[in-house]
């Protein structure tokens, strides 16, 4: 380090730096803040963001925001009443300028419609408060309110956007068969949300229908023979699924192909039809129509449906206490149409008079005979929920809401059957 | 009942709500406790739809998260409280086989619930959520047909013969029955899915939280103004500074004692190392 003292004018260099560095170090150690002045600067600024935002004719809460605020535009002027000047109590004085008083037929506030207006909107807007559905509801309940109430003019439209998932990646040219080929246009669900919605997607990407040799433009081809081809794929992708959400998004893609049929009145060719005459178990297709399947109705119960659904399952299932079940609701149908001759394959449940009319002989027995059927139909169902559950927890909502609703209500009707025939007896 | 909307709907419960008088009721067949006139006017459908309205009233205890929900954002109480009553009453009591004023009331009762509960799924779809019920529109003005209360009017239930009563009470029984599977089907909805199950119970947290209080040890520190204590939790809102300065009889305003907070306490010099 000699080169140092050989060189003076370093040394000076050097020792001015160190001494500047020193005063710096002095500077920030006395810069560190009293905590208790901080605390004081802090809420000040708060405060005068607060008198600032009021001259400014915006509300700020100074109050936590909760459901119980949220409840009517009246409970949230309450809630604002107090916080600020976006809303004041009534007096006898006349309301500020650009202020309404509200309600109408008995006023109880002065509101700074503007502020409202702004402070919904900053809601609106709220990043933190999107995904809250809770919120959202009662959101845009206010909003609703306050529009008409208020004026306001605000928008309703949802904060939430809507998932639009592509659900499959098309060949500009579709060629029945050659199901999993990937193309390059993007099909959506919205693309299938309906009938016109499906042609534009089809106008928009000029796709063609190749049958045979021959190949179609849009406006010679079938849609419903595009819907079979489209719906092979979804199919294809269903059997083919890896992860649980390929199996998701191929049964949202099933369901709206059915969907679209239904609304332009076609019906879809079963692509698992080879797979389903002689053996229907781990068939994904059989699984997939059960659990689209209306078996309960709160008018009436209707046999074919249940026999449909039972024969099916059982088949599928192979399991022998399914199957004894089974057996045991196609007896009770058959003892049920006994009882109540010349009745057809749908019994309706309307009221006690009409039920008793058509039991004609046992009216106690035949409301036993219905339940045992509306009972073991209920608990098939329920073991089809279990075996759909493990491959996909949601998939069986259609039929739990069954059990929930029109089956319970079924049991319901049938226990009061009985409770009057009883009492009639007596 | 010609005007449908739920605050309408809402101000007829209530009229109809008024206490029965039991010893001092005159017997007729809309009257409950009329034992002379039972055999007469007792009828089986009109039985089996008051069992509906008990059903219903049952019900609705299964989701208490819920239906406060309900009782808070559509003006469901007045309604859910009826029909809540009347599933305790004896079936022997409530269940007599004639329509009259007490069975016209919780009639009106359901309409409301159903009411709300399709205003509600209106709600979520139009935030782009999927939800349905079986209950259609059609089905909400035949429910509204049964439950005129205008007394002149041809459609009320006094005014119809016997076997109209049967026929509308059966119309009655099954639309009942519908709402009762329309509930357990959106509340089988609601619960299946993780953003929407936040409906079925009562665990409200506070959207946003405002106010943060000062911590006990910020506290002890007071400042002066115009010879008064002042301290931090009377500075968190203008709320709580203005309620202090009218307590205080202080006239200054709040701008006036923020700056003299600053001032004194040397706030403004920003500088480092002062």
């Amino acid at each position: 380090m000699s080169f140092i003292y050989e060189n003076s004018q370093l040394l000076k260099q050097l020792l001015e730096a160190a001494s500047q560095d020193q005063a710096k170090i002095s500077r920030i150690a006395q810069a560190i803040p009293d905590p208790a002045k901080e605390n004081l600067r802090s809420v000040l600024n708060n405060l005068k963001s607060q008198i600032k935002a009021q001259t400014e004719g915006q509300f700020i809460p100074s109050q936590d925001l909760s459901s119980d605020h949220f409840t009517s535009l009246n409970s949230l002027l309450a809630w604002m009443n107090g916080q600020g000047n976006a809303v004041k109590p009534k007096d006898n004085t006349p309301p500020p300028e650009g202020d309404v008083a509200y309600p109408n037929d008995n006023p109880q506030y002065y509101v700074n419609v503007e502020a409202v207006k702004n402070y919904l909107a900053s809601l609106q807007n709220n990043a933190q408060l999107k995904n809250n559905i809770k919120f959202q509801v009662q959101l845009l309940k206010l909003i609703k309110e306050a529009n008409q109430e208020l004026n306001v003019q605000l928008s309703e439209t949802p904060a939430i956007p809507q998932e639009n998932p592509i659900l499959d990646k098309v060949p500009q040219n579709i060629i029945p068969n050659n199901n999993l080929g990937n193309g390059d246009k993007d099909l959506t669900a919205a693309n299938l949300k309906d009938r016109l919605a499906f042609n534009k997607w089809l106008s928009d990407n000029n796709i063609s229908f190749q049958n045979g040799n021959n190949t179609f433009g849009k406006s010679t081809f079938d849609v419903g023979n595009v819907l079979d081809a489209l719906n092979q794929r979804a199919t294809d992708k269903f059997k083919n699924a890896t992860t649980p959400d390929q199996e998701k998004s191929a049964k949202i893609y099933l369901q709206a192909l059915q969907n679209l049929a239904k609304s332009i009145n076609h019906q879809l060719a079963n692509s698992g039809s080879s797979t389903s005459q002689s053996n229907n178990q781990n068939n994904p297709v059989v699984l997939n129509q059960l659990i689209k399947m209306t078996v309960f109705t709160v008018q009436n119960i209707d046999f074919d449906n249940i026999k449909l659904f039972n024969e099916t399952y059982a088949d599928w299932r192979n399991n022998l206490t399914i199957s004894q079940m089974k057996d045991k609701v196609n007896q009770d149908i058959d003892n049920a149409k006994t009882m109540v001759p010349g009745s057809g394959d749908i019994f309706p449940l309307t009221n006690y008079d009409n039920f008793k009319q058509q039991a004609s002989l046992n009216t106690y027995q035949l409301a036993l005979t219905l339940s045992e059927i509306v009972d073991y139909t209920g608990r098939i169902m329920t073991d089809l929920i279990k075996v759909v559950k493990t491959k996909s927890p949601n998939a069986a909502d259609y039929l739990e809401q069954q059990l929930a609703g029109p089956q319970q209500s079924n049991l319901r009707f049938l226990q009061q059957m009985q409770n009057m025939a009883k009492s009639d007896k007596n | 009942m010609k005007n449908n909307s739920i605050k309408e709907i809402v101000k007829e419960i209530k009229k109809l709500a008024t206490p029965f008088i039991r010893r001092h009721t005159p017997a007729n067949e809309n009257t409950k406790y009329s034992p002379t006139n039972y055999s007469k006017f007792s009828n089986t459908n009109i039985m089996a739809m008051q069992h509906e309205l008990q059903a219903l009233g049952s019900l609705l205890s299964k989701y208490p998260g819920f239906i406060n929900f309900l009782n808070k954002n559509y003006q469901t109480k007045v309604a859910v409280d009826l029909l809540e009553d009347v599933a305790k009453q004896p079936a022997t009591v409530f269940v007599d086989g004639k329509w009259g004023n007490n069975t016209t009331k919780n009639l009106a009762a359901a309409y409301t619930l159903i009411y709300s509960l399709l205003d509600f799924v209106d709600n979520l779809n139009q935030l782009n959520v999927a939800l349905t019920i079986d209950f259609s529109d059609n089905d909400l003005k035949s429910l509204q047909s049964l439950i005129d209360t205008n007394i002149k009017s041809e459609n009320n239930i006094n005014n119809k013969t016997p076997g109209q009563k049967d026929e509308l009470a059966s119309t009655g029984s099954q639309l009942l029955k519908l709402i009762q599977s329309s509930l357990a089907q959106l509340t089988v909805q609601l619960n299946k899915n993780p953003k929407l199950n936040t409906f079925m119970y009562d665990n409200d947290k506070p959207y946003q939280q405002i106010k943060n209080n000062v911590p006990d040890q910020n506290n002890k520190i007071q400042y002066m103004i115009d010879g008064k204590g002042i301290l931090l939790n009377d500075l968190t809102d203008l709320a709580s500074l203005q309620k202090w300065i009218k307590d205080n009889q202080v006239s200054l305003t709040p701008e006036q004692v923020i700056n003299k907070l600053e001032t004194d306490n040397k706030l403004l010099d920003t500088t480092p190392g002062y």
